[in-house]
């Protein structure tokens, strides 16, 4: 991992860059663009491994996984 | 509908009850730093038990309160969680404590306009002070966000007054260390 700092560092600048180009407004409507898509991947991945599941069943199987994440990160 | 709409929801929710109210959380992270996922609404309110109710009678349609607080023990905090009904959204209602600080950063609070819209966020200087007191991962790597986005503009003599009281001195030092010289 110490040998990828370097890259670590360029990337942290990008963001930094890209932020300080946006408005405070434009750095947050960005994040709910991502929240969504991250959304979006968690119930295709849910799809996948469930092929034969209903939506009703792949929302249910979704909503249990972002439980668990909340909890993993401290709420709860 | 998007996080955004459900706090904002919320807001109108809070301001037709009369409750005063500040957000708080990751929606205040990523206006004063960097873009990042959240799928909470997180909500400081000056509430008593007899005001949740006052709460729950303006709840728009689809949102569901919880009836009881529940206690989170990293923070210490008492909260009413909301569920929206037909998203994976969840809003959060903290009660105000009577921490000092938490008193600071509550009457600092101000307004700010997002999408035509007026909600109540705490002071840049406020998030990185909280953060750097709960110094989870993701607080650390939000409090750096907010210094190295919001540099000199911040009044680093009150972040460096509640740093010292809470023993994070050293921590907001070694993330000031951190903010890459050549930005």
């Amino acid at each position: 991992m110490e040998g990828q700092q370097p890259l670590f560092d360029d990337l942290y600048r990008q963001k930094v860059r890209q932020a300080r180009g946006m408005t405070p407004e434009q750095r947050v409507l960005e994040g709910l663009r991502h929240s969504e898509a991250s959304l979006q991947a968690m119930a295709d991945s849910v799809r996948h491994q469930f092929p034969s599941a209903s939506e009703e069943e792949v929302q249910q199987i979704l909503r249990t996984r972002i439980e668990k994440l909340r909890r993993l990160k401290g709420k709860l | 509908m998007n996080i955004y709409d459900v706090a904002c929801a919320m807001a109108q929710t809070l301001e037709r009850a009369g409750i005063e109210y500040s957000i708080v959380g990751a929606l205040t992270s990523m206006y004063y730093g960097m873009s990042r996922n959240t799928m909470d609404a997180d909500f400081v309110v000056e509430l008593s038990a007899k005001k949740i109710s006052d709460v729950a009678a303006e709840l728009p349609a689809g949102f569901v309160l919880e009836r009881q607080p529940r206690f989170e023990m990293f923070t210490s905090k008492t909260y009413y969680g909301i569920a929206v009904a037909g998203t994976n959204f969840r809003i959060d209602l903290f009660c105000l404590s009577d921490d000092p600080f938490d008193r600071s950063n509550f009457s600092r609070r101000r307004k700010v306009q997002l999408q035509g819209r007026e909600v109540f966020f705490p002071s840049p200087e406020s998030v990185v002070v909280q953060k750097l007191r709960w110094q989870r991962h993701k607080d650390l790597s939000d409090a750096l966000d907010v210094l190295t986005i919001q540099g000199q503009s911040l009044d680093f003599a009150y972040i460096e007054h509640w740093s010292d009281q809470h023993g994070t001195r050293a921590l907001l030092d070694k993330l000031r260390s951190e903010i890459p010289p050549e930005i």
